[in-house]
């Protein structure tokens, strides 16, 4: 275990390094020219280009602009400072990620719970009317687009009920003093219920039809037609023999989403104002701000790792029979 | 290579290995292959034949093909302009910059008729929703179906190998897996499209519209590692399998042990997990198109929606048709992917 | 569209005769009817922008300083001409040397930053020295280190590197002194940017000032002050306490503050305007527009529409086979692009379509169509000059609005004659456009869905700086259609030595003359800011300053 650990971080950090190094080689094949933030957008004269390319280094060759900032993020653990507004990368991140995280995990819970509620229910009687009804159901969630959804649900539940707020993140820990936003934990979830509703329906679908294709073929398992013959209640076949086996590759799922889930944030951060990871890299991108990019990129690239590394002492876990070799 | 003895835990269960035993040893009679073989196939169409809701997915599905290859030119015809033709003046767009509601006369210059836009237009261009929502499934069905076979081919082979054969292969596949699930795909889409985008659109191989090949190769070469993922998860608690060992223990080589004893039970999740990618690659695709890769002028399911965000109260019905359009095409591939498992799968019919 | 504004009508004109002290009317002569206080909340989906007032450059950052800064000279809260003249505000008067390159500025006493201390003349050196420091890098230091221009002694060497403060500013009593190499006309313009508004050493002098949580952070002596930037998510100004009426201090300041939340959903923000919970939105969702003008009328409540100094157009590049010397190809462009519908894109009151480079806010614009869209005309024109048949349009692929724009340019490109097949489109996301366009020897025929907005409203920034030949370079070119022909070019530069009517008289005309007898582009269109408000805001309390073409700030109030 603890040599496996070892060679894991070994790999992480090597891998570290290819996905940084590929995304300074693939930002800069492009037309993008970071000083443009600074000099105006779109009307940026040279004069003011070439003061700002001098002042960021953005002239130099490529390998000297990695190592810099290897060395900054390595020596002094900084991601550096913002092309477009200034401000350390290290604090936006920071800021952010709470964000995504609130996004991803409860959306996760959500869709979790939909998954497993239908998808059950759906396997022990398949093509049943309320099988049918819920794959119609969760379809819908694949099939129109996520912003459309979003902001359909901002404007009835929103706007047009006052169930919910329209749109806007509020801290967990409570505003920021003096800000005049609102914060707690009570308002925090308040603005997240539609953000959550609308993220899980990207992933919903998936997951009930996973947990139903899972839950069917455990069934047929001879294991469970051990347990029912030797007259184990069915609720305990279901949880401690069918529901453990079926979600092994829900767990895999779980562990390779979080990396599509930031994909998968910024249409939901976009639509309800969240200032999360996703909302970042896409503003990040637009203004060629490749500091705040990169930032985004290595977060979420420790994030993956972290994860999935996680997924797999869970699948030995889960799973028994599964070694970590 | 198979793994060593001694590392194999035999969780017991003595009934199911008596009858994989059983089984295997039936299979191992080279003679009576041939035969079972037909008779595995007939046995397939037999089921599958059986189960209505399937075959009229299946219908539905071959009628969404035709419709999108061969009905679209017939009422391209009818209507007089084509998918790309703009209609910039009202009342196609009207003054608002709304584009028109269904059953909408426009005037055509090119023809000088009075042509029907019978769903109304699609955007403040004018182009005919109806018209694009045909030619749209055509481009979309070809990109989501290659992309989704792209990416299942990758993502099984790789996915079970590496689930199969563990030590080394696992290792090395794993952690390719990892590369490609940490790359920033969106930067690289975004360089892409400013760099050698066009020249990519460009590769058609005379049959495909204009970036489709694109969206297939991204889809493909950032998507695999999701199925094979899932596939190596299965095959790892397949391979420990009681019937499995069993196989081993009376020899069985491992593309045989594969071929019999662990594909048969990959394909339950392996249909499943394509007939709702090719969902999801009709969204990406609208996701892409927003940041300029992929399908530009001509009409896809994927702009139809990304469009018709931008009229979501003054327009809604603009979300509707290409909405519903997809979800009964997800609809019948999900219903026909029931309908093929429980056809492979005897076992899943005893139920 | 992000436009960085400076400038004065007064500035190539010059001088200190302009700047006659005027009547020190209180800004709002309705000011003390208005609400006092409250809160007004402004939506953008633009990002955070630098609040560092030696760093901000870009619009909405220069709509903030413009109520955070005390200057040297300011321009009044008003709208039209009455706000683009410059009036005295910390320094009471000024003197120029005989030479024309000593200024002398008195500083009035009486302003105090929002942390309590006061405004002194080393205040506005420290500004100058922040402006030039090399570590801070701030886009305004090519305004004073300009060799054929503003070029205060000392600065060069500042922003080398080589030296800490500015040699050619120094402090007397109450009293600034500014030297600079060479006279320059446009010197008061330039100055009172706000780059070099009165500064607190608070501020460090090389390290930007990103991150502000009280009035203490990021102090300033304006009527208001930053007291709050969470990058990209909420920038607050709140009124500046020490800011107490007296000579020079008479700006209005109704509302306690004014809080922007950055980064929003152009939909979501309608919303929120539409429930009147954010009272501000600058970016209505098109398909709304029109509602909003048939149910609040132009510019009277909730929905207004203003023009911004921006003309859009397709440039033409010369320096490529296909439009080198071909100017019946680029005059059948100019006749071809369907304009209506190109601008009709962004939804309604986007702007007019447009045909030459001068809209109205250039002086010396003449009010004339010169392109009427005639296909007929632009087939026979381009008939036989297509040469290979083959054209590459560049084209901006985010949004909705540009690849529409694209596909009408397409169109009609198609309707002169070139095959669909042979079209190359060639797109590019967000600005990157204007990078790759910048680059001498790109391979693009045209561009689309591209524009300009003038610095300071003169015509030299149009012409000179967009078509001037000789200042094409490697990279980071305006001249995106890399015209240089030696006559024009002669032109130009005799154009841009003239001074008062004559100036904008030569250059109306010579705007004209370029668009018929060169076409280096085709112009498309003008550009309008549309606003959406909440019910809470006191639509008569709107001023829109046409220096900086917003909403002052300080004259906001809400009912």
């Amino acid at each position: 275990m603890f040599r496996y650990l070892i060679r894991r971080i070994l790999w992480a950090i090597l891998l570290f390094i290819i996905i940084t190094f590929v995304t300074f080689v693939i930002f800069f094949m492009g037309p993008n020219d970071p000083a443009r933030a600074q000099c105006g957008g779109d009307q940026a004269r040279p004069a003011c280009l070439k003061l700002v390319t001098e002042h960021y280094g953005l002239n130099k060759p490529l390998y000297v602009q990695y190592w810099r900032f290897f060395d900054r993020l390595v020596v002094h653990q900084n991601l550096g400072y913002s092309y477009a507004n200034g401000s350390s990368v290290n604090q936006t991140i920071a800021k952010a990620a709470p964000v995504t995280a609130s996004l991803v995990f409860g959306g996760a819970v959500i869709w979790m719970m939909i998954a497993l509620s239908l998808g059950v229910y759906s396997a022990l009687r398949p093509r049943s009317l309320l099988d049918r009804t819920a794959m119609v159901f969760v379809l819908i969630g694949i099939s129109a687009h996520p912003v459309w959804i979003g902001l359909i649900f901002e404007y009835v539940f929103g706007v047009k009920l006052g169930w919910t707020p329209i749109a806007n993140y509020a801290n967990f820990f409570g505003a920021p003093a003096g800000s005049g936003l609102p914060g707690g934990p009570w308002q925090w979830f308040y603005h997240m219920i539609l953000p959550w509703f609308t993220f899980a329906l990207l992933f919903a679908a998936l997951y009930v039809r996973m947990v139903r294709a899972n839950v069917m073929e455990t069934l047929n398992e001879d294991f469970v037609r051990t347990a029912r013959a030797k007259g184990a209640p069915e609720r305990r076949i279901l949880v401690s023999h069918v529901l453990r086996n079926a979600l092994l590759p829900v767990v895999t799922m779980l562990g390779m989403d979080i990396g599509v889930a930031l994909g998968g944030a910024v249409f939901t951060e976009t639509v309800y104002q969240l200032p999360g990871l996703g909302q970042n890299l896409v503003v990040g991108i637009q203004a060629n701000d490749f500091a705040t990019v990169q930032g985004v990129v290595v977060f979420a690239t420790v994030a993956i790792l972290l994860f999935n590394l996680i997924v797999d002492v869970l699948y030995a876990w889960i799973d028994p029979r599964i070694r970590l070799a | 290579m198979a793994q060593r003895d001694e590392k194999i835990v035999v969780s017991a269960g003595a009934g199911g290995l008596g009858a994989a035993i059983a089984s295997e040893s039936g299979t191992e009679l080279g003679s009576m292959e041939e035969i079972k073989a037909r008779g595995y196939w007939e046995l397939v169409w037999r089921r599958f034949r059986r189960d209505k809701v399937a075959i009229g997915s299946g219908v539905f599905i071959i009628l969404l093909i035709f419709f999108a290859f061969g009905a679209a030119p017939i009422v391209k015809d009818m209507v007089g302009h084509g998918p790309n033709d703009l209609f910039l003046y009202a009342p196609a767009v009207n003054l608002a910059g709304l584009p028109a509601n269904p059953m909408t006369h426009v005037h055509n210059p090119n023809t000088g008729h009075s042509d029907l836009l019978v769903l109304g237009a699609a955007n403040r261009l004018g182009q005919d929703e109806l018209l694009r929502l045909m030619y749209g499934a055509r481009i979309s069905l070809e990109v989501a179906i290659l992309s989704t076979l792209g990416v299942m081919f990758i993502g099984v082979i790789l996915g079970s190998a590496a689930g199969y054969f563990r030590g080394w292969t696992d290792t090395i596949i794993s952690r390719v897996t990892e590369i490609t699930m940490a790359f920033p795909v969106l930067i690289f889409v975004i360089s892409l499209a400013a760099t050698v985008g066009p020249q990519l659109d460009n590769i058609t191989l005379g049959v495909f519209p204009q970036g489709v090949i694109t969206l297939v190769l991204i889809f493909s070469l950032f998507g695999w590692f999701y199925p094979a993922r899932i596939m190596r998860a299965q095959v790892l608690s397949i391979r420990e399998k009681e019937y499995v060992e069993a196989a081993r223990m009376v020899g069985a080589s491992d593309s045989r042990i594969i071929r019999s004893h662990v594909l048969p039970h990959l394909v339950a999740p392996m249909i499943v997990y394509s007939t709702l990618i090719v969902a999801s690659y009709v969204l990406f695709e609208a996701g892409l198109s927003f940041l300029g890769v992929g399908i530009k002028f001509n009409a896809s399911w994927g702009n139809l929606l990304s469009s018709a965000v931008d009229y979501y109260t003054t327009r809604p019905l603009l979300m509707l048709w290409p909405g519903l359009a997809l979800m009964l095409t997800t609809l019948a591939f999900n219903l026909l992917g029931d309908g093929l498992r429980d056809a492979f799968d005897p076992r899943a019919s005893h139920m | 569209m992000h436009r960085r504004l400076w400038l004065s009508v007064a500035m190539l004109v010059a001088g200190a005769s302009l700047l006659v002290a005027a009547s020190f009317a209180s800004a709002g002569t309705a000011s003390h009817a208005l609400k006092q206080g409250g809160i007004w909340k402004y939506g953008t989906t633009g990002a955070s922008v630098q609040v560092d007032p030696q760093i901000a450059y870009i619009t909405t950052a220069w709509w903030l300083e413009y109520s955070t800064a005390a200057k040297l000279y300011n321009y009044p809260d008003k709208p039209g001409p009455a706000g683009s003249t410059l009036h005295p505000e910390v320094a009471s008067k000024f003197t120029v040397s005989k030479n024309g390159k000593t200024y002398t500025f008195t500083i009035r006493k009486g302003f105090k930053f929002s942390n309590g201390k006061p405004v002194t003349p080393a205040s506005f050196k420290y500004a100058i020295d922040r402006v030039a420091n090399k570590g801070l890098a701030s886009p305004g230091a090519q305004f004073i280190t300009d060799p054929n221009g503003t070029n205060i002694v000392g600065a060069a060497k500042v922003n080398s590197g080589a030296a800490q403060h500015v040699s050619g500013v120094s402090v007397k009593g109450q009293k600034l002194t500014v030297h600079l190499t060479k006279p320059d006309g446009t010197f008061m313009a330039k100055i009172t940017m706000p780059f070099f508004q009165a500064t607190s050493t608070a501020l460090p002098l090389s390290q930007e000032v990103v991150t502000v949580h009280s009035a203490n952070d990021l102090p300033s002596a304006g009527p208001y002050t930053y007291t709050r930037n969470d990058v990209n998510q909420l920038t607050s100004v709140r009124r500046n306490k020490f800011y107490k009426t007296g000579p020079g201090r008479h700006r209005p300041h109704n509302l306690q503050g004014l809080d922007v939340f950055w980064n929003q959903n152009e939909a979501t923000l309608y919303n929120q305007v539409a429930a009147n919970q954010v009272d501000e939105d600058p970016v209505p969702s098109p398909d709304k527009v029109q509602g909003l003008a048939n149910q609040y009328k132009v510019n009277k409540s909730r929905f207004w529409a203003k023009s911004q100094n921006c003309t859009g157009y397709l440039p033409l590049n010369m320096s490529n086979s296909l439009f080198k010397g071909n100017l019946p190809l680029r005059q059948a462009v100019n006749y071809a692009i369907e304009r209506a519908p190109y601008v009709g894109q962004a939804g309604p009151y986007a702007g007019d379509t447009w045909t030459h480079l001068f809209n109205p806010g250039v002086p010396g614009w003449r009010n004339v169509s010169l392109y009427k869209r005639n296909l007929a005309t632009a087939k026979k024109l381009a008939k036989g000059h297509l040469k290979n048949g083959k054209i590459t349009v560049y084209f901006r692929s985010s949004g909705t609005v540009n690849p529409a724009q694209a596909q009408i340019v397409r169109s009609d490109l198609q309707a002169i004659g070139f095959q669909s097949g042979n079209i190359n489109m060639k797109g590019f996301s967000g600005g990157n456009i204007y990078t790759a366009m910048g680059v001498k020897g790109n391979d693009a025929d045209m561009g689309v869905s591209m524009g300009w907005c003038s610095d300071f409203p003169d015509p030299y920034d149009w012409i000179n700086v967009l078509l001037y030949g000789p200042s094409i370079q490697a990279d980071n070119n305006v001249n995106y259609s890399y015209m240089n022909i030696a006559k024009w070019n002669k032109k130009m530069a005799s154009a841009a030595k003239l001074v008062g009517p004559k100036r904008y008289k030569v250059y109306g005309q010579m705007d004209l003359d370029l668009m018929k007898q060169v076409a280096p582009l085709a112009a498309t269109r003008t550009y309008n800011n549309r606003y959406f408000f909440s019910n809470r805001i006191n639509p008569k309390s709107l001023v829109y300053q046409g220096i900086y073409q917003d909403f002052s700030i300080g004259a906001m109030a809400l009912k």
